[in-house]
């Protein structure tokens, strides 16, 4: 080896540092990063600069915490020099949990439709289904109960995840359902149970098992009406919330997005098992007549819409008008 | 002869033109890769859950190959030590095979939260592994209309509404998209005219499947692939819940219902996740890859004369044969006449490669 590269080589530092390769001193030299285990695993994208007589390598995305990664820098003089280097690892905290899952109510029908899981903070995508369980009174795991879509359904916050379940085994008469039959029986007891090894956005499992019990009962085959609904008007003067009571319980998020208070700004929330939505004006009421609308597309926990059931009986009469509609109610405040 | 010819580069001429002229270059803004579809002059569709959208790039790769044996083992690995980071970290998403170069376009999430980021590789027939520049490349993007809120005025908060695309394929001119909203159990396939003129361009259509006895629902599609019947372009669609339907891409109109047949049921505790349509020998089929029963084979000639699944039948419908050989296919595509490109896993390793088609 001439004298000269044995100087350089001995002189080259290579540090990890500010999320950066650094060789010093390396201008005019070249930097390749790898920091997959496979022999011919690609190099990490990134560019590289010179800043005095250094050369850095800065990746594209920030390094994993706690990845290894391997340096070749190549000399303008064509010598090598390697040097390996770890990322120091985070320590991910749990900090994150199920806070609700809808609906709340401890009985939900043989023919339940879909779970809305609401998280504290956001969560990571790809491998829900392997944490969500269904469990039957013996405590014994229910076997695909879920539509499992590859796409899972999260809101854009990554808060929510909705979960369905295997509409093929719902459904009347589609041959799931009658090989196999539905996932859950009347008059019997289930679990939902969430585990805890579920990640969060930043990697850290969930703060506890989530566990939900139910009952089930039988399946709801009716379409859910308006005239069930009693309204309880509050007095004029005051911000006292108007309350709906329904019923019967409605899907948390179409109840929240379907039903509205025609001109009046405020807040909208559902209590009472989501048999009960409730709204608060941001200004006290005036006296007068309001109208409560409603678009069809509002359901009940089993899919059932304001104008159709879940599965269509076809000799009962079918809206085949697809545009969405709206159905309102008039009540007075005094 | 000569004219007809000379017509009928003109138009093509012109459409290329029409639709290269309606791609911009700059950053785009996508916010994920999802499902992926190639158009005419290697035009790239995307699928972008997050945004709402639908997005055409020029990927610029035009330049014909021959197919030619593929084999990139680890592939999401490889890709994941492209982003400094570990393969638990990315989501593969869709492999889509550039049907002109050869080059198979991989979908791929950055991290598996909310924020993650969108990017999409391309691999050569020589299984070199190269981002394709979504920053560069010209594009254009449409978006897919949300449901109406009446009440965006008085209500605060954002909704937490989302689509699901699920599969995109294009046809004739078209952009067929299929979506699955997070809030109601619903068919919504949409479509598109290409080159995109506007975000009202998209037609909703709700399609129902029969001969289920009495009962009928709108079901939301999980994937489906065109084909032709008699000269008309089809869509056999898989449903969420198993059956495989068909119905003709000319009765996809807005604001319009389609009644599909029924043309198979492939039984329970089984997804259907991609389909290609290929011809070999005298006949055409379609392989269609699922989450536990392997990877099926239907002809479509018994599809084309099937006239549906009656009430109360068990399983029945167009004969499939499985190809037991083939586990663990998550991504499937054509590539060239003979082959067709594999995503398969083994054990946490996803491997990229060709298969002949059986």
């Amino acid at each position: 080896m001439p004298l000269l590269a044995a100087l350089a080589l001995w002189a080259v530092e290579i540090q990890y540092v500010g999320g950066a390769v650094r060789v010093t001193p390396g201008a005019g030299g070249s930097i390749e990063v790898v920091t997959g285990d496979a022999a011919d695993s690609p190099a990490v994208l990134g560019a590289t600069r010179t800043e005095g007589e250094a050369l850095i390598f800065a990746p594209r995305f920030p390094f994993r915490p706690g990845i290894r990664g391997k340096v070749v820098f190549r000399s303008a003089a064509g010598v090598e020099t390697r040097r390996e280097f770890t990322v120091p690892a985070a320590a991910a905290r749990p900090a994150t949990r199920l806070e609700q899952v809808y609906p709340t109510a401890s009985a939900l029908p043989e023919n339940q439709l879909k779970l809305y899981l609401h998280f504290s903070a956001p969560m990571s995508r790809g491998e829900a289904y392997r944490h969500i369980r269904l469990l039957d009174g013996s405590g014994a795991q229910v076997e695909l109960p879920f539509l499992e879509l590859d796409q899972e359904l999260w809101d854009a916050a990554g808060r929510r995840l909705t979960v369905f379940f295997d509409p093929g085994r719902v459904k009347r008469e589609v041959l799931p359902n009658r090989e196999v039959g539905q996932p859950m029986m009347a008059g019997r007891n289930y679990t939902l149970a969430i585990d805890a090894a579920w990640p969060d956005a930043e990697g850290a499992p969930l703060i506890g098992e989530f566990r939900k019990p139910f009952t089930v009962v039988a399946a709801d085959r009716a379409r859910p009406s308006m005239s069930r609904w009693r309204i309880e008007a509050p007095a004029a003067g005051t911000r006292d919330p108007l309350k709906v009571d329904l019923g019967e319980p409605f899907d948390h998020a179409l109840l929240l997005r379907e039903l509205h208070l025609a001109h009046v700004k405020g807040a909208a929330a559902a209590d009472r098992n989501e048999t009960r939505w409730l709204f608060t004006p941001d200004e006290p009421w005036a006296p007068g007549t309001y109208e409560l609308t409603a678009a069809t597309a509002l359901e009940d926990l089993a899919g059932n819409r304001l104008d159709r059931l879940f599965d269509v009986d076809k000799f009962d009469r079918i809206d085949k008008n697809p545009r969405r509609e709206v159905r309102r109610l008039r009540f007075t405040i005094r | 002869m000569r004219t007809l010819l000379a017509l009928s580069l003109c138009a093509a001429a012109s459409f290329a033109a029409d639709y290269k002229s309606s791609l911009k270059a700059g950053k785009s803004d996508l916010k994920s890769a999802g499902v992926m579809a190639f158009g005419p002059d290697g035009i790239l569709f995307v699928g972008d859950s997050v945004n709402g959208a639908v997005y055409a790039f020029d990927t610029a790769d035009t330049t014909a190959a021959k197919a030619q044996e593929v084999e990139v083992k680890g592939l999401n690995e490889k890709v994941a030590a492209m982003l400094g980071t570990s393969a638990d970290q990315i989501l593969i998403n869709d492999v889509a095979v550039n049907p002109v170069s050869k080059n198979a376009y991989i979908s791929v999430a950055r991290g598996r939260g909310p924020d993650a980021g969108a990017m999409i590789f391309r691999v050569s027939p020589a299984g070199k592994i190269a981002e394709f520049s979504l920053d560069s490349a010209r594009f254009s993007k449409v978006a897919l209309p949300n449901a109406p809120d009446p009440t965006a005025k008085d209500r605060r908060g954002q909704s937490l509404r989302q689509e699901a695309i699920t599969d995109i394929a294009y046809v004739d001119g078209k952009v067929v998209v299929a979506g699955l909203s997070n809030e109601e159990f619903s068919s919504n396939l949409r479509v598109v005219p290409f080159p995109f003129q506007n975000a009202d361009n998209g037609a909703n259509v709700e399609i129902y499947h029969g001969q289920h006895g009495r009962f009928e629902t709108a079901s939301p599609v999980r994937t489906f692939v065109p084909y032709k019947v008699a000269g008309e372009q089809h869509i056999l669609a898989a449903y969420t819940c198993t059956p495989l339907v068909k119905f003709p891409v000319s009765s996809l109109k807005p604001g319009k219902k389609v009644m599909g047949v029924t043309i198979a049921e492939l039984g329970n505790r089984n997804r259907p996740l991609d389909m290609v349509v290929y011809k070999k020998g005298s006949g055409e089929f379609i392989l269609m890859n699922n989450s536990s029963r392997g990877v099926m084979k239907l002809p479509t000639a018994k599809l084309d004369s099937y006239s549906g699944i009656t009430a109360q039948t068990e399983k029945a419908g167009v004969p499939y044969e499985t190809i037991e050989s083939l586990k663990g296919v998550q991504q499937l595509d054509l590539y060239g006449d003979t082959l067709a490109m594999v995503l398969v896993s083994e054990g946490s390793s996803l491997d990229l490669k060709t298969i002949g088609l059986p």
